[in-house]
């Protein structure tokens, strides 16, 4: 019986994609495609799998021009979700996606892409929600800063709506649980690594604005419509801590 | 008074106003803007009731001069009043806008002196908000009955939607409730703004003109239960006002006594069950491809409260069913109680790599406990072979559907996302 094969990568979706193609390219069957920090078992034979850019780029394209813009997103999607199988689930994918091309994004019966369209779905929910869950507070420099715990690595899927939206602001957004933020200077965002958060301090009137949201949220509900279920199904009690309105 | 009192008071008085919805418009960000809509819409909290907060949604004032029975603000009525100045209008929009709070404003008023007093207010607020402090997030105005039609242009060219709220389904109903108002200066108002929508189509087809007027439509609320109107007279209105005004959206709310007075029924709880059945076949009407007279008629003018409309229309047209889903039609596939429009686009095509089998329905979405009794998979039937509608209305009504549990109205419209929308690779 051969071996279990287990590739490791360096965090980086370049990195993946490199393993991507290495297992397109050699007749190994991976079991995961993991980080390098993560637990893994001893009986299991790792290959440590060097980024090459040149190999990820090839990958990016394949997928793009042989299967699908869509695919392409789906596939980067999937790779923030951060799920320990995500690596074999995409791999599995690809391979009956760059046979059938195009044509994949509708054959949403294929066993491939259902597992593929589960995480995907969980991932593109999470991401909608942090649209509007996401809570910024005024800092006295100007800078608008939001904390935020995902269960899935969005904050780069969250970027791109609010440099467009608040194009004109300074802002940061913090993801608290895996130490990476996002921060916008009115002209481009980048991702960058962060430590623990200083001690910010907030802009004057910003206490001010917290409670009159406060108030608001009170006051627009239906006091005798009560229903505290829907509530928490639409707005999970995960994201609450970080939610103004609710502490 | 200082703003935040204002606002408990002006946010009280707006919540029975059900609309919420911040989509259907794509304005842009400007280059010194702030902000922009999201076709989809984005809720952005949920209130103790379970509704989805989108907007800022206040009145300017609750200082009315009608006296409408079944209104909170009516003039005979002892409650605190508020009236807020615009710049406290603009300010508590644009720094709640930055902090992500909203997706816009939903401003709606009393009527203060006379309604054009106050839509003259309103065009002041918008016209602030767009041109001074390059606000471009998502505005939807209350349009007020009775309004000159130049103001209400004039608004149009600010906002994202705007609405006229019809309340009561009959102009009956609204001699006896709200005797101040006419049904005329309601349907006016609605017909101005469909024609103003449509003069704007034809010139950004025409001349590629990128002026906006109420890019995402016009809305109406009905309330539901405070006068005898039946479902069939209030669908009839809604098919009416989405043939005739090409209206986005007519919202049910079902009526909560906020008064005792003779005229009213006495009421002790809201109708909730009804709201969700009107809401249900409102859907029909819109996305499913059903007529108002396929659902109800004079003789049978109510919805079964203990099953949905769907399922309803289907077991009186039994005879129509079992449909083959390897081969029905997507229209006729959305008349299957248990498939929605995402399953019914998933059969289609899925289909046209494999024949479909009951296993498949299930990964694809389809609600087969419900769907069962009308389909057949491949020839195969798995409900009953007596194709018996008693038999078949037994297992669909589901006792476990609590009241207190209904949604207020669906926030469908704001739970479909599509991930790619907002995604960039690089």
């Amino acid at each position: 019986m051969n071996q279990e094969i287990v590739y490791l990568y360096d965090n980086s979706f370049e990195g993946f994609l490199t393993c991507i193609y290495r297992a397109y390219y050699s007749r190994e069957n991976p079991s995961y495609i993991i980080t390098k920090e993560e637990q893994i078992d001893f009986l299991v034979k790792t290959i440590e799998v060097d980024t090459d850019l040149e190999k990820s780029k090839k990958v990016y394209k394949a997928i793009q021009e042989k299967i699908s813009e869509d695919a392409l997103i789906k596939v980067f999607t999937v790779f923030l979700s951060e799920e320990k199988d995500m690596g074999t689930i995409i791999l599995n994918y690809l391979r009956v996606a760059f046979k059938m091309g195009a044509q994949i994004d509708d054959y949403n019966i294929h066993p491939v892409v259902i597992e593929i369209d589960k995480i995907y779905k969980r991932v593109g929910i999470e991401k909608h929600r942090l649209l509007g869950l996401t809570r910024f507070k005024e800092l006295q420099n100007g800078i608008f800063y939001a904390q935020l715990e995902p269960v899935y690595n969005v904050v780069s899927l969250l970027a791109p709506h609010f440099s467009t939206r608040l194009n004109n602001e300074r802002w940061i957004i913090h993801d608290i649980k895996r130490g990476i933020a996002v921060f916008y200077n009115k002209k481009e965002w980048v991702i960058r690594n962060i430590d623990e958060p200083e001690n910010f301090i907030i802009s004057e009137a910003e206490e001010g604005y917290q409670d009159m949201w406060r108030e608001y949220y009170k006051h627009i509900a239906i006091g005798n419509r009560k229903n505290t279920r829907q509530k928490k199904a639409y707005m999970p009690t995960r994201y609450w801590k970080h939610l103004v309105e609710l502490y | 008074m200082d703003a935040i009192n204002k606002l408990k008071i002006l946010a009280d008085a707006a919540k029975y106003d059900v609309s919420c919805s911040s989509s259907n418009s794509n304005r842009q960000n400007t280059k010194n803007g702030l902000g922009n809509a999201s076709e989809a819409g984005i809720c952005h909290s949920w209130s103790d009731d379970g509704r989805c907060i989108s907007l800022l949604k206040i009145l300017m004032s609750n200082y009315c001069i009608y006296d409408c029975a079944y209104c909170v603000n009516r003039i005979s009525n002892d409650l605190p009043r508020a009236t807020f100045t615009p710049e406290e209008i603009i300010d508590i929009t644009i720094s709640f806008y930055k902090r992500n709070y909203i997706e816009g404003l939903f401003l709606s008023s009393a009527v203060v002196k006379s309604p054009n007093y106050t839509m003259e207010c309103f065009l002041q607020i918008v016209k602030t908000l767009r041109e001074k402090e390059n606000f471009n997030g998502y505005i939807h105005l209350k349009a007020i009955p009775g309004a000159d039609k130049k103001l209400i242009d004039a608004v149009g060219k600010y906002v994202d939607r705007l609405s006229v709220n019809i309340e009561l389904p009959t102009s009956e109903g609204l001699k006896m409730l709200a005797p101040q108002k006419k049904q005329e200066d309601i349907f006016e108002p609605m017909k101005n703004i469909k024609d103003e929508i449509d003069i704007f189509k034809e010139e950004k087809r025409k001349y590629k003109s990128r002026d906006l007027f109420v890019p995402a439509g016009q809305t109406t609320q009905l309330i539901v239960g405070a006068t005898n109107d039946s479902d069939h007279r209030i669908l009839n209105l809604s098919e009416s006002l989405y043939n005739t005004y090409d209206l986005k959206r007519v919202y049910y709310s079902a009526f909560i006594p906020v008064s005792t007075n003779p005229l009213l029924p006495a009421i002790i709880k809201p109708p909730l069950r009804r709201e969700n059945r009107l809401y249900q076949a409102d859907w029909l009407l819109r996305f499913y491809g059903f007529e108002a007279k396929e659902l109800l008629t004079e003789e049978n003018p109510y919805f079964d409260l203990k099953i949905d409309p769907k399922a309803q229309y289907a077991l009186s047209h039994i005879d129509k069913y079992p449909i083959e889903i390897n081969r029905a039609e997507y229209k006729t596939l959305l008349r299957i109680p248990g498939i929605g429009v995402n399953s019914a686009r998933r059969i289609v095509t899925s289909r046209r790599f494999q024949k479909l089998n009951y296993d498949d329905l299930k990964k694809i979405g389809v609600v087969l406990k419900r769907a069962k009794y009308f389909i057949l998979c491949d020839g195969k039937h798995y409900g009953f072979k007596s194709m018996d509608s008693e038999q078949i209305k037994i297992k669909l009504i589901d006792d476990k559907v609590n009241l207190d549990q209904l949604s207020l109205f669906d926030t469908i419209e704001e739970k479909e996302n599509e991930p790619r929308n907002s995604l960039s690779l690089r």
